[in-house]
């Protein structure tokens, strides 16, 4: 059975699923990515509907994402206008994050190749990424 | 067996009057247990009543599918299976030891007679059963009321209450199924907790860097499980005292 990765996209540094989960098909990861989207946002789901899941098999080829706002149950009772702003906030604070996050590794990439230059000590890797 | 600490590491025999302890220490067999170790089951006859001494033991629902969930954890603050000196000979759920450690067992039946005729015993074992409906109560409200990385702070404060040091050995598959979620989602909340410094994680082990991180992150769930269980060791050891000086 082919093993499936969700990579999580929040609000800080990528979390990565470094295991995987063998799944049937394509399909099935989608299933699963819901569930699991739906586990991480219950009782915060004000906070975490920016949340996106990136879907990927085991040569991380990007299969499909998942924006948590598509599976949030508390938008369920309202009308389709009021749930397409939300989804289009949403869709605007995940892109906002990922830009934050990509300026952050790009000043830390920044420091460390000027602190290289110098001879000095810098951050090669964190959480599990490198940086230079 | 030979036990690597005194009876007295748990609380409650710690708690008893030393007439009432020589009335159950020589129907003490001493065990360790295993992770994974199912010491009770949900529906079945009580047949042994378990006083940790060390590690910890999970009470559970078993649900159609198979799976536990965790209602309420007992270490060597308490006792499973003790209601059975009150009366009940079946147990309500599962118990499943999830750090592993020693105790002592004793016989449902014998304990149930030793019990019918010691009123302290009696009386410290329902005080305890309330002690241990209150976390109970209060974990159902937290699965329903608060996020998975608040439920997995407080599931890991009470953990690290109840072992040595601050290193907690237990797979992610098994924390998710305790706390009823995949165990994808416990890696996705242990990382979020990791990234702000608060715990260290590997495959099968979690290690507490910052224990007031964790409990800012954690609901009042947990604050109010400790108060009440900090009452009632503080309550028991005051009675202790009380029937040591009258004895």
């Amino acid at each position: 059975m082919p093993v499936f990765f969700f990579r999580l996209y929040a609000s800080g540094p990528v979390i990565d699923d470094f295991e995987g989960t063998a799944l049937p098909d394509a399909s099935a990861a989608y299933e699963e990515a819901c569930l699991l989207a739906r586990e991480l946002m219950r009782n915060r789901e004000r906070l975490t509907r920016h949340w996106q899941f990136d879907i990927c098999d085991s040569d991380e080829n990007l299969l499909s994402t998942l924006l948590f706002v598509d599976v949030d149950p508390t938008l369920d009772g309202l009308g389709w206008r009021t749930r397409d702003e939300v989804r289009r906030s949403s869709e605007l604070m995940s892109a906002l994050a990922r830009t934050m996050e990509a300026c952050r590794t790009t000043v830390l990439r920044s420091r460390a190749i000027k602190a290289r230059l110098h001879g000095r000590p810098y951050l090669a890797a964190e959480h599990g990424h490198r940086r230079v | 067996m030979i036990l690597p600490t005194p009876i007295t590491a748990n609380a409650l025999l710690s708690a008893l009057a030393p007439s009432d302890l020589a009335l159950l220490v020589p129907h003490f067999r001493g065990t360790a247990y295993e992770v994974g170790q199912t010491i009770q089951e949900a529906e079945a006859p009580v047949e042994q009543v378990w006083f940790p001494l060390s590690g910890m033991i999970a009470l559970g629902i078993v649900t159609l599918s198979g799976t536990i969930v965790e209602t309420a954890v007992v270490g060597c603050e308490g006792v499973v299976g003790a209601l059975v000196g009150l009366g009940a000979l079946k147990a309500f759920c599962r118990a499943v030891v999830v750090i592993q450690g020693h105790g002592v067992a004793i016989s449902a039946l014998r304990f149930r007679e030793i019990a019918g005729g010691s009123e302290s015993i009696r009386n410290l074992v329902l005080n305890y059963k309330e002690v241990l409906l209150s976390q109970a109560q209060q974990t159902a409200a937290c699965n329903a009321m608060h996020s998975l990385d608040q439920r997995l702070a407080r599931w890991l404060l009470q953990t690290l209450d109840r072992v040595q040091g601050k290193t907690v050995v237990l797979t992610q598959e098994l924390i998710g199924e305790l706390l009823g979620v995949r165990r994808t989602s416990v890696t996705a909340a242990a990382q979020e907790l990791e990234r702000k410094r608060f715990i260290r994680y590997g495959r099968a082990n979690i290690e507490i860097l910052d224990r007031e991180g964790l409990e800012s992150v954690a609901c009042e769930c947990y604050a109010c499980i400790r108060r009440r269980e900090t009452d009632f060791a503080r309550a028991i050891g005051q009675s202790k005292v009380a029937s040591t000086t009258v004895s």
